[in-house]
């Protein structure tokens, strides 16, 4: 990993805390929805973050590398030109599925994890890769349920998507804690059979459970069980970025310059 | 005299409402961001009534400030002020007495950013951005914004993957989720009132 992907701790900036990410202590860098942009105007407050040098990372939650059909040309130009007006050095998206038939399933859907659907999305990686100036990440989704005719783990899936294409790696710990919850995929087996090696950076984010179901919201305090997927990552590799995801309910400046401060801990960069 | 009257005798309902707004920011209940858009954050509790108000929902600080103003009872302020001798009515309204110049005179020294606000306005607001956005307001539209996802309100199941699709939409969901103010730091002292000009709709 090059050190221009040595992020350091960040925070997915969002409309509503512009002027919080600005101002709070400790943020290495951020990361904004790429459909929220509109490249040729870029919000004040990103331009204010970039032109203090802060890394700013586009994350596409449409694109649809999962998808049976090629990625849409309109997407990547789009992905390609947040990234080249952000001056990102890289570009992450989901490995999902989220479109067929000209239906939108509205979520972030599980891929099916067979060989044949891996050759389809090999070359759907392949095609948004040459069509981004910058190299891409792929995060891996919190699955509401498997495929039944599922061949590979989630982590050898990717491990070989990763061989194949060299794509890096966003990893979601949360969604792997979802994943443990919800689907009984153990996450520290995830980690343990993941290519860290092409780790780009982390995902950390809270959620609560209702009725033994884990809901990877967004919205809330990260739980101490996510924070322990995120020190056995870290006891494997240093991931070179960790972001923290809050997406609605906002809390007070305090509080979340103290999550910040809580990933801080355990990634080794703080008290 | 509290900080709602202090306010109020120095400019009226819309000063009060200037104060709480700016208290409330400053004490990070409400959460300014570009744009002038305040949001109330999580669990923010109202101490009165007129907070209440502030933190009842997210909207444009123009709304907000509007909304709060008019929850101001001029009626009640004027009737502490001139029980407690401060303030008479005079021939063009509202105005403060000998007591009441004193009083706000003392005000002026004490060292709380959102007090100096009260007496003297938005000149008085430390943060630059905070001052900036309750300058602008008066006379801003307000602007739609584009790419806000929900305001406020409760959190919903499986946000973390909801719109994910939505190509310029609002989607929050940004990590393929499962089932699913502002530090402003006001300083000290800020501008001084005067001393009690009259009031009664002035400006904040």
């Amino acid at each position: 990993m090059g050190d221009f992907l040595r992020l350091g701790v960040g925070i997915g900036w969002r409309a509503e805390i512009d002027l919080t990410v600005e101002r709070l202590p400790g943020v290495d860098f951020a990361e904004v929805v790429a459909e929220h942009l509109h490249p040729p105007h870029l919000p004040e407050s990103l331009q204010v973050l970039r032109s203090r040098g802060l890394p700013v990372v586009p994350h596409g939650v449409s694109l649809g590398v999962g998808d049976a059909a090629r990625p849409s040309a309109v997407r990547l130009a789009h992905l390609a030109a947040c990234a080249e007006a952000l001056g990102s050095p890289l570009v992450s998206e989901h490995l999902a599925f989220v479109r067929a038939g000209g239906l939108e399933a509205g979520h972030l859907l599980p891929v099916p994890r067979t060989r044949e659907a891996l050759g389809v999305i090999v070359e759907n990686v392949r095609q948004a890769q040459d069509s981004l100036p910058v190299p891409l990440a792929l995060e891996n989704v919190a699955a509401l349920f498997g495929w039944p005719e599922d061949e590979l783990t989630d982590a050898q899936f990717l491990t070989e998507l990763v061989e194949r294409t060299d794509v890096l790696l966003l990893i979601d710990v949360a969604n792997l804690y979802t994943n443990q919850v919800n689907l009984g995929l153990s996450a520290l087996d995830a980690l343990d059979d993941l290519p860290l090696e092409r780790l780009a950076y982390v995902h950390v984010a809270g959620g609560e459970e209702h009725a033994g179901i884990w809901h990877d919201t967004h919205t809330h305090a990260v739980p101490e069980p996510v924070l322990e997927v995120l020190a056995e990552l870290c006891a494997r590799t240093s991931p070179p970025g960790v972001l923290l995801e809050w997406d609605d309910d906002y809390p007070s400046d305090a509080a979340l310059a103290a999550e910040l401060g809580r990933i801080r801990k355990v990634v080794g960069h703080g008290p | 005299m509290d900080r709602n009257d202090a306010a109020y005798l120095s400019g009226g309902r819309r000063r009060v409402a200037l104060a709480v707004l700016v208290g409330l920011i400053q004490d990070g209940r409400l959460r300014l961001s570009r744009g002038s858009w305040l949001m109330p954050v999580s669990g923010a509790v109202a101490r009165d009534p007129i907070e209440r108000l502030a933190l009842e929902r997210a909207d444009h600080l123009h709304a907000i400030w509007r909304r709060v103003e008019q929850g101001v009872s001029a009626r009640a302020a004027e009737a502490r002020l001139r029980e407690q001798g401060l303030a008479v009515r005079g021939l063009f309204g509202l105005r403060a007495t000998d007591s009441g110049r004193s009083a706000l005179a003392l005000l002026v020294q004490t060292a709380d950013p959102v007090m100096a606000v009260a007496l003297g306005g938005i000149p008085a607001i430390v943060d630059p951005e905070v001052r900036l956005a309750f300058t602008t307001a008066t006379a801003a539209r307000v602007p739609r914004r584009v790419g806000r996802v929900r305001t406020g309100g409760r959190p919903r199941a499986g946000r973390g993957s909801g719109s994910a699709t939505g190509c310029g939409g609002g989607c929050g969901g940004s990590s393929g989720g499962s089932s699913g103010g502002s530090s402003c730091g006001s300083g000290g002292g800020g501008g001084g009132c005067g001393g009690g000009g009259g009031c009664g709709g002035g400006g904040a």
